[in-house]
C-alpha cells in the first residue's frame, strides 16, 4: 500500500511538472494572452468559476463540466460591451457632433484629465455563437469585434485597437465511476480550442483624430494576424449536488503563430512576416455551493455561491505581469426569482460585480455592471464595463 | 397625438435617471476596498518593476508613477531608462504647458505664457526630471531606441530648458546660441517630426533655430 501511495505521489509530480514545464519552456518567443469572450451572465457573477457547470459558458470555463451541463444548444448571441468612462464619451461625442472644434476640446479641463489615462473599449459578441453543451460532449463557434482607445500621459497620442476573434472549440468529459455510497460524481474533461484574432493598431495625435476621423488611418496601420491552439484540461468532483470542486488547466499546451503584415490592405497580397510565440497556462481552482432551500424554492430557485483562485501560477508561468494575489480572488451569487429573473453580485479583480438575466423561453436577456483592473495592482487603473446582451439558446 | 406627446416627457425622464444610475454605478464599480493591499514596487523583480511603472505611466496617478520613477530610476537597461525618462517628464509637469500651447491656450515658443512663465507661477514644476528626461531620451534616440514622436518633442523641449540653464541660469531661452550643443540636439531629436509635417514640432523647428529669439 506504501508502494502504491508513493508511486501514485510520483506520478502526480511528474504530471505537475510536465503541465509547468510545458508552459515554463514555450517554443515561441512572444506571450499572447489568447482570445477571451466575455459573458454577461459570468461577469456579472465575478468572472469564471471552473466549478459551474449549467451552461453554454462551460465550453470556456472547465472541460469537466461538459457531462454535468446542458444540455444546451446555444444559436446566436448579441452581446454589447462597453469599457471606461462611457458616459464621459458619450458627452465627448455629442460635443464633436455638435460642431465643437478639437481645440475647444482638448482645452477644457475635464477633457485634458479624461485623456490623460483613458481605456475605452467598444465591442460586440456574436452573431456567430452557435455551440452545444451536454451529455459529456460540448463545441462551439464564436466571434467577437472590439475596438479600443487608450492614451497616456498629459501629452496623449491615441492607440486604437481593433480587433476581430473567431475561435473553436470542442471537447469531451467523462465520468471516473465512484462507490454510489459516496453520492457523489467526479469527472474529467479535455478540451481543443481554435484560434484566431486579426489585430490592427495605430497612433495618432488626439487632435488629428478629433478633427479628421478616417479609416484610411486604420488600412495604413500594420496588421497582425495570431493563430492559436490551445489544450484544456480538468476535473469537477461535485458531492450531493450540492457542493462541486473544480480545477483547470487552460493552454496546457498552446503554441500561436504570428503573421505580421505592414498595412492592413497589404494582407493576401504580400508574404507576412512570421513568428512564433505561446499562450500562457493558467491553472485555476473554484468551489461551488449550492444550498437547497427548502419551503423557499417556491419563490426562489438555483442558489450559487462560488469562490475561484485563478491563473495559480502566474509567478512561473508569466512572472513579469504576474498579478497582485488578490486579484486572482473572485466571488459570485446568483439567484433565480419565479424561475424566470436571475439576480447576480460578484466580486472578482478587487471590485464588486451585478447584473440582471430574463430568462424567456428561447432567448435569455442579460445586463451587467462590473469593474476591472487594467494593471497589476488592486485599485491602480480600474475600469467600468457595461454589458447588454441577448443570447439565443435551447 | 395628444397621448404621445403625453409619454414624451416620462420617457426623457426615465431615460435620464436610467444614464444618473449607470452614472453613478460607474464610481461604485470602480471602487476597491483593496487598495491598501497595493504591493511595493521597490519589492518586486526588475521585470515586474517595469510592468508597475508602465501600469503607473498608463494610470495618470501621480503617486504611483512617482512610486515607480523611485523604483526604476537605477535600473540601466533601455526599456528601464525610457520609462524613468517618460515618467520624469510626466511628474515635471510641463508637459501640461506643451499640451496648452498645442491647444493654443498659451504660447510656448513667443508672447504669452513661455517655459520660464509657467514655471515661475506653478510651484509644482520640477524642471529637473524634465530635464533629465530630455536627455535620457536624446541619448536612446542616438543609439536606435524606438522613441515615440512625444518623447521626441517632450525630449526636445526639456533639452533646451538645459540649455537656457546652462547659459542664462533661468529657463528663458533668449540669447541661447542656435550652435549651443543642446539646442543643436533638440533641433536634431525633432528633425523626424518636422519631416513628417507635425505643425508643433515645426513652429519649434522655426523658434529654435531663430537667433533673435
Amino acid at each position: 500500500m506504501k508502494r502504491q501511495s508513493v508511486r501514485g505521489t510520483r506520478l502526480a509530480l511528474i504530471a505537475v511538472l510536465t503541465l509547468v514545464s510545458s508552459a515554463v519552456l514555450p517554443a515561441g518567443s512572444f506571450v499572447f494572452p489568447g482570445v477571451e469572450f466575455s459573458s454577461a451572465r459570468l461577469d456579472a457573477m465575478g468572472g469564471v468559476h471552473v466549478a459551474l457547470a449549467d451552461d453554454i459558458s462551460t465550453l470556456f470555463s472547465n472541460p469537466a463540466g461538459f457531462r454535468q451541463a446542458g444540455p444546451q444548444l446555444a444559436v446566436s448571441e448579441l452581446t454589447l460591451h462597453l469599457s471606461g468612462p462611457v458616459f464621459s464619451i458619450a458627452d465627448l461625442m455629442l460635443r464633436v457632433a455638435n460642431g465643437e472644434s478639437p481645440t475647444t476640446l482638448l482645452s477644457d479641463p475635464k477633457v485634458s484629465s479624461l485623456l490623460t489615462s483613458l481605456h475605452a473599449s467598444a465591442g460586440l459578441n456574436g452573431p456567430l455563437s452557435f455551440g452545444y453543451v451536454g451529455n459529456g460532449l460540448g463545441f462551439g463557434f464564436f466571434n467577437s469585434s472590439d475596438v479600443t482607445f487608450e492614451t497616456e500621459g498629459t501629452l496623449p497620442t491615441v492607440t486604437t485597437t481593433v480587433n476581430e476573434n473567431l475561435m473553436f472549440v470542442g471537447g469531451y468529459a467523462f465520468g471516473i465511476p465512484l462507490p454510489p455510497s459516496l453520492d457523489s460524481t467526479l469527472d474529467l474533461g479535455v478540451s481543443l480550442k481554435v484560434s484566431a484574432q486579426g489585430s490592427v493598431v495605430s497612433d495618432q495625435a488626439i487632435s488629428t483624430l478629433l478633427s479628421s476621423p478616417n479609416l484610411s488611418i486604420l488600412s495604413n496601420a500594420p496588421f497582425d494576424l495570431y493563430v492559436g491552439l490551445g489544450v484544456d484540461a480538468g476535473v469537477l468532483y461535485t458531492w450531493n449536488k450540492t457542493l462541486s470542486v473544480g480545477i483547470v488547466g487552460r493552454n496546457l499546451y498552446a503554441p500561436v503563430m504570428k503573421n505580421s503584415y505592414t498595412r492592413l490592405t497589404s494582407f493576401g497580397g504580400s508574404a507576412p512576416s512570421v513568428s512564433y510565440g505561446y499562450t500562457p497556462l493558467d491553472l485555476s481552482a473554484g468551489i461551488l455551493f449550492s444550498p437547497r432551500l427548502g419551503l423557499l424554492e417556491r419563490y426562489i430557485t438555483n442558489l450559487k455561491l462560488m469562490l475561484d483562485y485563478s491563473d495559480i501560477l502566474d509567478f512561473v508561468t508569466h512572472a513579469s505581469t504576474a498579478t497582485n494575489p488578490v486579484l486572482h480572488v473572485g466571488l459570485g451569487a446568483e439567484v433565480v426569482v419565479l424561475q424566470i429573473l436571475a439576480l447576480r453580485a460578484g466580486f472578482n479583480e478587487g471590485y464588486f460585480s451585478a447584473g440582471l438575466g430574463l430568462n424567456l423561453t428561447y432567448f435569455s436577456l442579460n445586463l451587467t455592471m462590473f469593474g476591472s483592473e487594467l494593471s497589476t495592482e488592486p485599485g491602480l487603473h480600474p475600469v467600468y464595463n457595461l454589458l447588454v446582451g441577448l443570447v439565443f439558446k435551447y | 397625438m395628444k397621448e404621445r406627446r403625453n409619454l414624451r416627457a416620462p420617457i426623457t425622464l426615465w431615460i435620464l435617471l436610467v444614464l444618473m444610475v449607470l452614472a453613478g454605478c460607474q464610481n461604485i464599480f470602480t471602487y476597491t476596498p483593496l487598495k491598501g493591499l497595493q504591493r511595493d514596487p521597490s519589492t518586486l523583480s526588475s521585470e515586474q518593476r517595469l510592468v508597475y511603472a508602465q501600469d503607473a505611466l498608463a494610470s495618470g496617478d501621480r503617486n504611483a508613477m512617482l512610486a515607480a520613477y523611485n523604483a526604476i530610476k537605477t535600473d540601466t537597461s533601455p526599456d528601464a531608462v525610457h520609462l524613468t525618462a517618460e515618467l520624469g517628464i510626466e511628474l515635471s509637469a510641463v508637459p501640461a504647458l506643451v499640451n496648452d500651447a498645442i491647444t493654443n491656450q498659451s504660447a510656448l515658443t513667443g508672447s504669452g505664457t513661455t517655459v520660464a512663465d509657467y514655471i515661475a507661477s506653478h510651484p509644482g514644476t520640477d524642471p529637473a526630471l524634465m530635464i533629465a528626461g530630455g536627455q535620457s531620451i536624446n541619448a536612446l534616440a542616438g543609439a536606435g531606441y524606438p522613441v515615440t514622436p512625444n518623447d521626441r518633442l517632450l525630449g526636445a523641449i526639456g533639452l533646451a530648458m538645459n540649455a537656457a540653464q546652462t547659459v542664462n541660469s533661468s529657463y528663458d531661452l533668449s540669447g541661447v546660441p542656435v550652435a549651443n550643443p543642446d539646442i543643436a540636439a533638440a533641433i536634431l531629436l525633432i528633425a523626424p517630426l518636422v519631416a513628417s509635417g507635425d505643425t508643433f514640432a515645426a513652429s519649434l523647428n522655426t523658434y529654435l533655430n531663430n537667433p533673435a529669439r
